[in-house]
């Protein structure tokens, strides 16, 4: 049976990875589980500076989802590639580094400092974190500020390319069209759904930075359906389809919609287990389907 | 040995409306938790979906390979573990964080709880006999004397005046000190208002406004305090980065850094 799967010139050993902002620099889950049975690791969002990140409380349960404001806090890209990927590299996976700027310079010059650095497979562009300041959001939202910026990243770099897609946008497949035609290798979709609670006791907003992202099962079916009509309308770029996979069931539907790869987010911080139950479970639909590639699957939603 | 395994409830006691102790058996190996640990612990299986997040909840206690929960219930999780059974299975993280720092021979050892907060102290009392324990509670229905170490010092307050002197346990605290000559470590668990309370009275910075303002506040002798601080968080492991705390050496992580804090680099919320 084939569970390797290829994304634009990479090669995993299996279509599940995790993602962005929910598995740390990836060594902080290395004691509860093999960093090497992962397909990738998309490490948390880096910029060219260290960044501090919105004040607490960031956090917020909300029925079968999760609402963060972050706000993007990492290391920044210099300490990342000095302390953490020496370490990262010992493992027989993917690194996958997702990025972002304040600026299209700022992009440029993550991406090309990520690019000097040796034992990183791919960039995933992030222009979709719903928790960065008033006017930020444009990069993944206005569809000539998204070509801009994919366009000047891809002029900087020759690894694998990944726009990962925000799904706070009238048209998906518009957003879509822009990124692969800048230059995108591939996408990754989808991101946090732009979400806000409030405390009707206090009447203030539950989280500080009063709006958040919103994560978990509560968005599957938003992310099942832009993943599906992104495919359809875009057959030939390879999608990483995200959002609210809690299961190998809900990785599969993604996989028949279109993704050729999946990544599991706010589940890791529920099961740190669950990419590699994912991994088992697609296996063993593969044998109860009497399919022996994985890549059979892709797009395979009859409708 | 990992620090993600399951655990089967041994027994539920209801210790008032709304606060039970959990017995809890580890159904693998696991580590020895330190006083001042905690764990993340959700119901058991992927589908369920609601609560979705495990929630961070203090070792009261661990002997002969069980695992003792003092749990209140604040929500949707809680209130279905109150409901628990014997033969329940959890699933668990941990033990997560930094427990309280080691008391040095030539110090004293003070403990402050606020009502729940009585859970993440405990074990440190086990450890430490000679601890004087300050618990403050709302009430006397609030107030759990049988899970205390038998010959400990303990001093009660409560809001109500229903159990033990009436009034702010931190007040009593003060007091007490004020008569005290010897350095003293002071480790305290409660409410987010009460850890305020107690890092304005004994932070250095807190002491500076005090002795301005109060000519005599001289006299208290060297107090080194820590707090236990309760934030929300998502996976208790540093990935999330929800759990942040404000402290003078820029934001820190309930989970990883904490949960235990020096007042001195806690910086206070303004108010």
């Amino acid at each position: 049976m084939n569970l390797e799967v290829s994304i634009a010139g990479l090669r995993l050993k299996n279509p599940v990875m995790t993602a962005s902002g929910t598995f740390g620099y990836g060594l902080e889950y290395a004691e509860l589980l093999d960093l090497s049975d992962l397909g990738a690791i998309i490490v948390k969002g880096l910029s060219v500076k260290p960044a501090k990140g919105n004040p607490p409380p960031r956090i917020w349960e909300t029925p079968c989802g999760m609402l963060n404001s972050i706000g993007l806090q990492n290391i920044g890209i210099t300490a990342f590639v000095q302390d953490k990927l020496p370490l990262l590299r010992q493992y027989d996976t993917l690194i996958i580094v997702n990025f972002f700027g304040d600026t299209i310079d700022d992009f440029v010059q993550g991406a090309g400092m990520l690019s000097d650095a040796s034992g990183i497979h791919a960039l995933e562009l992030n222009v979709s974190c719903p928790n960065k300041q008033a006017g930020w959001s444009a990069f993944g939202t206005n569809p000539a500020i998204l070509a801009e910026v994919v366009g000047q990243v891809r002029k900087v770099t020759t690894l694998p390319l990944i726009v990962k897609l925000s799904p706070n946008v009238t048209d998906i497949v518009e957003m879509a069209r822009v990124a692969a035609g800048a230059g995108a290798d591939a996408l990754s979709l989808i991101n946090t759904l732009t979400g806000m609670a409030i405390d009707i006791e206090t009447k203030q907003p539950r989280l500080s930075n009063v709006v958040g992202g919103l994560s978990g099962p509560a968005i599957k079916p938003v992310a099942v359906r832009m993943l599906w009509q992104v495919h359809r309308a875009l057959p030939s770029i390879p999608l990483i389809g995200m959002g609210g996979i809690m299961t190998a069931e809900d990785a599969i539907e993604f996989l028949l919609a279109g993704a050729s790869a999946v990544a599991i987010g706010t589940a890791n911080f529920v099961d740190p287990q669950t990419a590699l139950k994912v991994i088992h479970g697609i296996e063993q639909y593969l044998v109860r389907k009497h399919v022996d590639d994985v890549n059979g699957l892709v797009g395979g939603v009859i409708c | 040995m990992s620090r993600q395994f399951k655990a089967k409830v041994i027994s539920n006691t209801r210790l008032n409306d709304g606060v039970f102790l959990l017995v809890l058996r580890p159904l693998s190996e696991t580590f020895t938790p330190y006083p001042g640990q905690f764990y993340m612990i959700g119901q058991s299986g992927a589908t369920l979906k609601d609560p979705l997040l495990k929630r961070p909840f203090s070792c009261m206690d661990y002997k002969d390979g069980l695992l003792y929960l003092l749990i209140k219930v604040r929500g949707k999780l809680t209130a279905i573990l109150r409901d628990y059974t014997a033969g329940n299975v959890l699933e668990l993280i941990g033990p997560l964080g930094n427990g309280f720092p080691a008391v040095g021979s030539n110090e004293r050892l003070i403990v402050a709880a606020g009502g729940i907060g009585i859970a993440s102290v405990l074990m440190l009392m086990k450890a430490y006999p000679q601890a004087v324990l300050f618990y403050g509670v709302r009430s006397d229905s609030d107030l759990f004397v049988d899970i205390l170490p038998k010959r400990a010092e303990v001093y009660i307050t409560s809001d109500d005046g229903t159990v033990g002197l009436k009034g702010s346990v931190l007040q009593m605290l003060k007091q007490y000190l004020s008569s005290a000559t010897d350095d003293v470590k002071l480790y305290a668990c409660g409410p987010h208002t009460m850890t305020e309370q107690l890092c304005r009275m004994f932070s250095e910075r807190g002491r500076r406004c005090r002795v301005s303002s109060e000519t005599s506040m001289d006299v208290l002798p060297k107090i080194d305090a820590y707090v236990s601080i309760e934030e929300r968080m998502a996976c208790g492991v540093a990935t999330c980065l929800g759990c942040t705390v404000d402290t003078v050496n820029g934001y820190r992580l309930v989970c990883k850094d904490g949960p235990v804090f020096n007042v001195n680099d806690v910086i206070l919320p303004q108010t």
